[in-house]
């Protein structure tokens, strides 16, 4: 600093240079701040996505294993393909049967191909998908067959040389950013035979636009089968891309037999592949493709590409990333972070990891890059970012966005670790202040959530801190309420959904296999058969399954539909009046007179697997009754029913009623890691109901069994849990519940861990007691599981209030706008049990959508 | 602009836990080092304890100092630079660092001192200085080596206001 000597001129200059110096070093400061925020904000990414693709892979492996040492292969292993096509169509189909069996309408507007294809029609395709306009069926079939055919004769190495061409270039991941594929070709030439590519991987999932770039590589590929070359990634894979799957429309499902050609050290790999969401979105047809060998098969056939780093670090901050020291002779392009250029490159005798899609994590979170290779194979890095706005955003703008992204998804992650950090929290808090130092809250937070994150830096975003230098730790949690906070939620479930709400999403998926959004039970059956005949135990399902259809049949076909119209309207709404019964089932029938005769009625058949909704249908054809089911909206069990008259309307009300109070079925399954274990707990509620307003010989009473199948990380055992439930009963005097004797009798087998310790499991109970309405559990060794007595007192009753905090905490987990992260299934039903939600006329039934968990929006807590 | 000026507050958390653990010199020198630590790893992108030499700044300055360049070069004259990679081992960078926030220097700069900064450098009293300007009275005083990311507002105009900060 100048020292003032008093003279004036010198003071002045003096004062201009201390307010230049002082600005310079608050501006290099404010910048400093800027970059860590920046780079936290990545690291969170970064942690996260790792943390969570461990767990999938860990999933995958679970359910690959499973299959791979299934006792019963030919029955059950279907369902881990892809939803069996109605037609097998034979391997060779041919593209002229694909051209006599799917007609192109005269209405379609997108490109047209004819094979072989040519430049033309390739530039076409771009230019098709650059105006977000669709390629039809036929022919992405058609194209899918030929890339197979072309793929299947292909070596599995392919040695790529650079003595022809000037350069390759390599791209990493794509993750389904068309955008940055149409940049790569902008800027580096479309493929050519001078210009040459490796994709390398990684093509789907993610990004919106995967189905363009496959068919827009594949044509290239076709065009020039020798200079573009394709990968296949670790998310080119069935049960990854199920993540992404969270309600596909129709049970249009695609899969695709191809051989993918690797070059490199891979080995060419038969596989199924979906990325059903998108495709079914997109494309409502069932698969015309032969049906995908089971992922038995991918097990013997699959050969991970052996350099390629198990650990992958995802999207790098910055694009000049990092090299990835590693001693492996040859070498790979992995998808991953990128690398600057490096003399020791040269050698190649290390890993470059090279990521092309930018914007991964959020709008101007990083760059992608490519790599060009010279002949002399030094590689050149190109690095490039794609932006939908002309105008650059400044750097606060950016680092704001990712940073409030990355900060959200964390508040998730802290969310559904709350009661795990509050214990945490507390066993530093010895004198229960309700605050802790900076350091022992770090120390807590990373305990549990294992992110290997800069808590204290990060402090300031998620917690408060009194003067004293303290941290309040409770308030990382304030600004995550879920919802409308709820009195008697219990957290535990809605904490355990949101936890393994991914895991969730892909088991319910895997289980869905026609993807309509809903388990039936026949798809739970087979998977239970998958369970059961692994573990070698004998559950007679079928025996379960046929009395319970009779039940239904029976009623169904008993109906008294004498009653006029109003009168069983009346009866529906009183019926959902009961007082005893505030959690009932509330079917909305209201009448919207389009004109004089028609009534357009939307009744809710609500929880019913497909097979149900189509015995329904049946039923009601039988009856005479025209009903035209509107569409998919069967997502969730929610389908629109349009009656030609009142009496239509009568009968079928009556018959939805029941169906809908009756035979509630669900299927949600959770998962509890314990330490490194996980286990998967399926819970499969049955849920009778009777209603006293519709006049019918309904069976006074029903009960039907809960059964909790328990499996275990170690595959080795499973354990059932038989509960029964207390029948939804809208009558007051409740009777003597009879359970079901087959059940009873069988009382199915169990064996129990003998693993070393005894495993505690989680619960998912009600508040109330513990022998309600409940995943059951914690074993004890060697402990068998009680065989219940059909007599009154060895049941659980399932009272309102039970219930009542059974939707509670559902409702809990389910933040405004009904965005779920149970089961799409679960939700429904327990949304639907729930009167408000449902019962306001005029209001259309609002469909959960397990998209994402909705938080509120975080404010900055300082 | 709040947040440039919430590592007031992250500042102020420093001196608050240097209070709350002045009784113990030990645990202060284990907080402020888990505190450096986690910086650096922030930065530190292979995770092997190491960053570039040119982060080293931004390490600092993220950590509540103000230094300016000379003084980011007299500290790094301290660490032990690895030649020639230009890297920075932890092991090098954590006492220096460490003795840095136990004397306390680098002091941030009051809001009030850098809002009488930039009305001196507003000769006409308007409010703003314009880019133009900023930028000459930094550069011709020879002390601002680049304006990389320069805050562009609408205008091109640098409300003295807005700049200051408001917590």
């Amino acid at each position: 600093m100048l020292k003032e000597n008093g003279v004036i001129s010198l003071d002045l200059n003096g004062k201009v240079i201390r307010a230049a110096i002082l600005i310079q070093k608050w501006y290099r400061f404010t910048m400093a701040r800027l970059e860590m925020r920046r780079r936290y904000s990545l690291s969170i990414f970064q942690s996260i996505e790792y943390a969570d693709e461990q767990d999938q892979l860990q999933l995958s492996n679970f359910f690959t294993f499973m299959l791979d040492h299934c006792t019963h292969p030919d029955s059950v292993s279907q369902i881990f393909t892809s939803p069996s096509a109605p037609q097998v169509v034979d391997e060779d189909l041919s593209l002229k049967e694909f051209e006599k069996k799917i007609d192109v309408p005269d209405s379609y507007y997108g490109p047209r191909l004819s094979f072989p294809l040519t430049v033309e029609d390739a530039n076409a395709l771009l230019h098709a998908f650059r105006n977000k306009q669709l390629l039809h069926a036929r022919y992405v079939l058609q194209l899918l067959s030929e890339t197979r055919r072309v793929l299947k004769e292909m070596p599995n190495i392919t040695h790529l040389s650079t003595s022809y061409s000037k350069e390759i270039t390599v791209c990493g991941d794509l993750h389904g950013n068309l955008d940055d594929l149409l940049l790569i070709f902008y800027k580096n030439g479309l493929p050519s035979e001078q210009n040459r590519y490796v994709f390398n991987g990684d093509f789907v999932d993610r990004g919106k636009n995967s189905m363009e770039i496959l068919i827009i590589l594949f044509a290239f590929l076709l065009i020039y089968p020798n200079d573009l070359h394709l990968n296949r990634g670790n998310h080119e894979d069935y049960i990854m891309n199920l993540r992404r799957l969270h309600s596909a429309v129709e049970c249009s499902q695609w899969c695709e037999h191809s051989q993918w050609l690797c070059d490199s050290e891979t080995k060419s790999i038969s596989e199924t592949y979906g990325f059903t969401k998108e495709v079914s979105k997109k494309y409502k047809l069932k698969s015309l493709m032969r049906p995908p060998k089971s992922v038995r098969d991918r097990q013997n056939q699959t050969k991970r590409i052996p350099t390629t780093k198990p650990s992958k670090h995802i999207a790098n901050q910055h694009v000049a990333g990092k090299t990835q020291h590693n001693s492996s002779p040859g070498f790979t392009e992995s998808s991953g972070s990128n690398l600057p250029p490096d003399p020791a490159l040269k050698e190649w005798k290390q890993v470059i990891t090279i990521f092309s899609a930018s914007n991964y994590y959020e709008e101007g979170s990083n760059r992608g890059a490519y790599i060009k290779l010279n002949p002399e194979l030094i590689p050149r890095f190109v690095q490039y970012q794609v932006s939908k706005f002309t105008r650059r955003k400044n750097l606060r703008e950016r680092v704001g966005t990712i940073e409030s992204s990355a900060l959200k998804s964390l508040r998730e992650k802290i969310y559904a670790h709350k009661s795990e950090l509050t214990s945490a929290f507390a066993q530093y808090d010895t004198n229960g202040t309700g605050r802790i130092s900076v350091n022992d809250w770090a120390a807590a937070m990373e305990s549990v959530l294992q992110l290997e994150l800069p808590w204290r830096m990060l402090r300031s975003q998620l917690a408060q801190m009194n003067p004293d230098g303290e941290v309040d730790f409770m308030s990382c949690f304030y600004d995550l309420k879920m919802g409308q906070p709820i009195k008697e939620a219990q957290p535990a479930l809605a904490e355990t959904l949101c936890r393994y709400r991914k895991d969730l999403e892909i088991i319910f998926n895997i289980i869905d296999k026609d993807h309509s959004g809903l388990i039936s039970l026949e798809e739970f059956s087979q998977t239970w058969r998958l369970f059961t005949s692994h573990l070698g135990i004998d559950v007679q399902d079928d025996s379960i399954d046929n009395y319970l259809w009779d039940q239904q049949l029976r009623d169904i076909n008993a109906f008294d539909v004498s009653a006029s119209n109003k009168q069983v309207i009346g009866h529906v709404h009183d019926s959902v009046h009961v007082d005893d019964a505030p959690d009932a089932v509330h079917l909305d029938i209201r009448e919207e007179r389009q004109d004089k005769n028609s009534f357009h009625q939307e009744l809710p058949v609500l929880g019913l697997g497909d097979v149900v909704q189509h015995r329904l249908h049946n039923h009601i054809k039988s009856s005479n009754l025209i009903v035209s089911s509107k569409g998919p909206k069967s997502i969730l069990g929610y389908q629109k029913l349009i009656f030609q008259d009142s009496e239509q309307l009568l009968r079928a009300s009556s018959v939805a009623m029941t169906w809908i109070i009756r035979p509630m079925r669900s299927l949600s399954i959770s998962t509890k890691r314990l330490g490194c274990d996980r286990t998967y707990i399926a819970k499969y509620i049955i849920i009778s109901c009777k209603d006293k307003s519709i006049k019918a010989p309904v069976r006074t009473d029903k009960i039907y069994p809960v059964y909790v199948a328990c499996f275990s990380d170690h595959y080795h055992h499973i354990k059932i849990h038989k509960k029964a439930l207390d029948s939804y009963t809208l009558v007051p005097t409740r009777k003597a519940i009879q359970f079901p004797p087959q059940i009873c009798e069988q009382g199915i087998s169990c064996r129990l861990s003998n693993s070393d310790q005894p495993r505690r499991l989680h619960t998912l109970r009600t508040k109330q007691t513990s022998d309600t309405f409940s995943l059951i559990s914690s074993h004890k060794q060697h402990s068998k599981v009680a065989k219940f007595t059909p007599s009154t007192n060895a049941l659980p009753k399932l009272n309102s209030d039970i219930s009542l905090s059974a939707i509670q905490f559902f409702k809990a987990s389910l933040p405004e706008g009904c965005q779920g992260y149970c089961t799409p299934h679960t939700t429904w039903i327990l949304l639907s049990l729930q009167q408000d939600t449902y019962s306001k006329p005029g209001k259309p039934c609002q469909i959960p959508d397990t998209a994402a968990v909705q938080m509120h929006s975080p404010k900055r807590l300082e | 602009m709040t947040d440039a000026f919430c590592d007031r507050t992250a500042a102020g958390l420093c001196s608050a836990s240097v209070t709350a653990y002045a009784s113990s010199k030990d645990g202060l020198v284990a907080e402020i080092e888990k505190k450096i630590t986690e910086a650096f790893e922030v930065f530190d992108r292979e995770s092997n304890k190491t960053v570039d030499v040119r982060e080293i700044g931004c390490i600092v300055r993220s950590l509540g100092c103000f230094p300016n360049e000379a003084e980011v070069q007299e500290l790094l004259a301290q660490i032990e630079v690895e030649e020639p990679s230009g890297f920075v081992h932890l092991e090098n960078f954590l006492p220096v660092m460490t003795k840095v926030l136990l004397d306390r220097r680098f002091r941030p700069i009051p809001e009030d001192v850098i809002l009488h900064a930039f009305e001196a450098l507003d000769e006409n009293k308007c409010g703003y200085i314009t880019k133009e300007d900023l930028v000459k009275h930094l550069t011709e005083e020879g002390l601002l080596h680049l304006l990389q990311h320069p805050f562009t507002l609408a205008a091109g105009k640098y409300p003295t206001e807005a700049i200051s900060v408001n917590p």
